[in-house]
């Protein structure tokens, strides 16, 4: 089958590949329709997560058509289209019971390696490094989903994929930063990062009940679709200080909630390949969290701060000491994507929301490798790449 | 197992210190532990029925249970082949086993229960010797007896809790990738 590989730094190659088996009794095996390329992904480009391997089948945004079940598979069946989320959980450890799908204790073959980085390592992740257990990802004719059971969302025959595919990631997250940041009737929220989360951060947040949402960028066409959506812009690039812009609009008092959808796996993640490196390291910063630092700043007392965007290390010069004086809440975290696909496909059954807004391209998987040269040189044009198989 | 009397009961709510006295070194460090969300009757019986031990330890291609002390144990891993005889040393129900190869003495794995508070399941520690007269373990027996054994262990342990928990464990083994074609030639 063809699959597009992860061959190196800035080197992505549509291969010819082996078919995928069931290789545990609750597996499936899923031909793909639809796969997206995301934000995510670009880290891995640029060679920034340490413990990708040549050859790594890349994609973490999947859907399509289940060909093969395993003899423990019960809930679904071959034939079922299924939207496949992009963390893996079991379903069963204590985590599962929780509904913490991120944090699921079995599905990662070397959670030994996860938990000497993070202490204590979270779920497995499709197409996403060997640190989250290296399992092959879904921009490819086909993918093996294990627990398939609970890595999984039917919906109906017929659907548009572009309507679902989103379920898979960053709707869910969008989501999810929004309930964490505890959101009142009335609020005002301030958004760091208009990429295809913050977009759906802030459809997310009007829905549950801001009246007033600030997104901040520096790309006028992120900004624009954005201010589609309702937003107020601001381009970072053209104010003297967020800080000031922010106290302003709010008349002193801070936004109620300031939710990080930048990240900083895209700037100054130097946690290159070891993995002792990182815990030799006390003391070094090793991310760039800009967008984080102005969140806990301008955040109102007694707010919320909500961390959609990935940290991947030791942080340098958080003020921490403000976020103590203001009483603020910190919530963050990989999406329990699990948790949100179904209420979220509701929504957009009921036209509540087309997630497909975001898209920008279409392509066949034989134009992936040079999808991902321009998406890693032109942001401003290229913002979600779909791939249909 | 049943719950018999109370005194049973409060010797399972202790994790007794795996005895160095069946290792060949001293360590001042914690065993290997992990959290099973399984009652501690049902991880014990798991536990004691040697057959069980391939489903999770790495490396282990089965084991035939010779009589109720003696087992016979068969390590299959990355070509390499490796065979013992091995015999349980010592074992407190529901809460300690201790096991070891017959006619070496330097590969013991130890195991011991708690019943983890607030029904959570069991806390299960694992320990395993390294051979010092090899200076350091090779081949399959890495794997079980590990260079590191608490890493050996823990991963072992994780392996244990994922079969338990779930029927599985992880493997992302036999998947392809854009290596394959490479390597054939
Ligand atoms: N928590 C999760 O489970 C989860 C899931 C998916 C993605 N993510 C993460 O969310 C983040 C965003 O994802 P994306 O796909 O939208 O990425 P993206 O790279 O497309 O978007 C990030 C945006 O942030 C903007 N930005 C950069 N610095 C900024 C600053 N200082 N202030 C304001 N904006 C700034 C960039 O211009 C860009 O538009 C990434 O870190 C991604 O890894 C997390
Ligand atoms: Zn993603
Ligand atoms: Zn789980």
């Amino acid at each position: 089958m063809k699959a597009l590989c992860w061959e190196g730094k800035h080197n992505v190659k549509m291969k010819e590949v082996a078919q995928p088996r069931i290789l545990n009794p609750s597996d499936a095996i899923i031909k793909v329709t639809t796969a997206a390329i995301c934000g995510s992904d670009l880290h891995l480009y640029d060679g920034y997560i340490p413990s990708m391997e040549k050859g790594d089948i890349l994609g973490h945004e999947t859907m399509g058509e289940i060909v093969e079940v395993g003899p423990n598979v019960k809930r679904v069946k071959v034939g079922d289209k299924i939207v496949i989320p992009f963390d893996i959980a079991c379903g069963h450890c204590s985590h599962c019971g929780d509904e913490e799908y991120s944090l699921c204790e079995n599905t990662n073959p070397n959670a030994a390696l996860g938990d000497t980085l993070y202490d204590h390592g979270g779920a497995a992740l499709f197409g996403y490094s060997h640190i989250y257990g290296g399992y092959a990802g879904g921009q490819a004719e086909y993918i093996r989903v294990p627990h398939v059971d609970t890595n999984s969302l039917v919906v109906p025959q017929g659907i548009e994929d572009e309507k679902v595919l989103f379920l898979s990631d960053i709707f869910p997250t969008g989501y999810m930063a929004a309930v964490n940041a505890n959101i009142k009737p009335g609020d005002t929220v301030a958004v760091w990062g208009c990429g295809p989360v913050g977009q759906m951060v802030i459809k997310s947040c009007f829905m549950l009940g801001a009246e007033r949402v600030i997104a901040i960028d520096e790309y006028e066409g992120r900004l624009n679709l954005a201010r589609q959506s309702g937003a107020i812009g601001i381009n970072f690039a053209d104010v003297e200080g967020i800080l000031d812009e922010l106290n302003y609009l709010t008349g002193g008092v801070g936004p109620d909630s300031c939710i990080d959808a930048v990240g900083l796996e895209a700037h100054g993640h130097t946690v290159t390949a070891t993995i002792d490196r990182v815990k030799a390291a006390a003391g070094l910063a090793t991310d760039r969290p800009d967008a984080l630092r102005q969140a806990i700043q301008a955040c109102k007392k007694g707010g919320t701060v909500s961390i959609p965007g990935v940290y991947g290390g030791l942080l340098d010069k958080i003020p921490f000491g403000a976020a103590f004086g203001k009483a603020l809440t910190l919530k963050m975290g990989q999406t329990h994507t699990q948790k949100y696909m179904k209420p979220l496909l509701d929504r957009i059954m009921n036209d509540e929301i087309d997630p497909s807004f975001v898209i920008t391209h279409r392509v066949d998987i034989t134009k992936g490798p040079e999808m991902y040269d321009k998406f890693h040189k032109q942001k401003d044009d290229v913002f979600k790449v779909v791939i249909k198989m | 197992m049943a719950k018999t009397d109370s005194l049973r009961e409060s010797e399972l709510q202790v994790r007794k210190p795996i005895p160095s006295k069946y290792f060949n070194e001293d360590s001042s460090f914690h065993p290997a532990s992990v959290l099973i969300s399984k009652p501690i009757e049902e991880v014990w019986a798991f536990l004691r029925d040697m057959t069980n031990m391939p489903k999770f330890i790495r490396g282990l291609a089965s084991v035939q249970v010779l009589d109720d002390k003696r087992s016979h144990w068969v390590f299959d891993h990355q070509g390499q082949h490796h065979e013992n005889d091995s015999e349980i040393i010592a074992e407190e129900m529901g809460s300690l086993l201790v096991w070891g190869a017959v006619g070496e003495k330097n590969q013991v794995g130890a195991v011991s229960l708690e019943r983890a508070p607030g029904g959570r399941g069991t806390f299960v520690s694992m320990r395993t010797s390294t051979d010092h007269e090899k200076g350091k373990v090779t081949g399959v027996l890495a794997w079980y007896f590990g260079g590191d054994p608490k890493s050996a262990s823990y991963i072992n342990l994780r392996r244990l809790k994922a079969y338990m928990e779930t029927g599985e464990v992880p493997t992302v083994e036999g998947q392809p990738n854009g290596r394959e074609q490479e390597l054939k030639h």
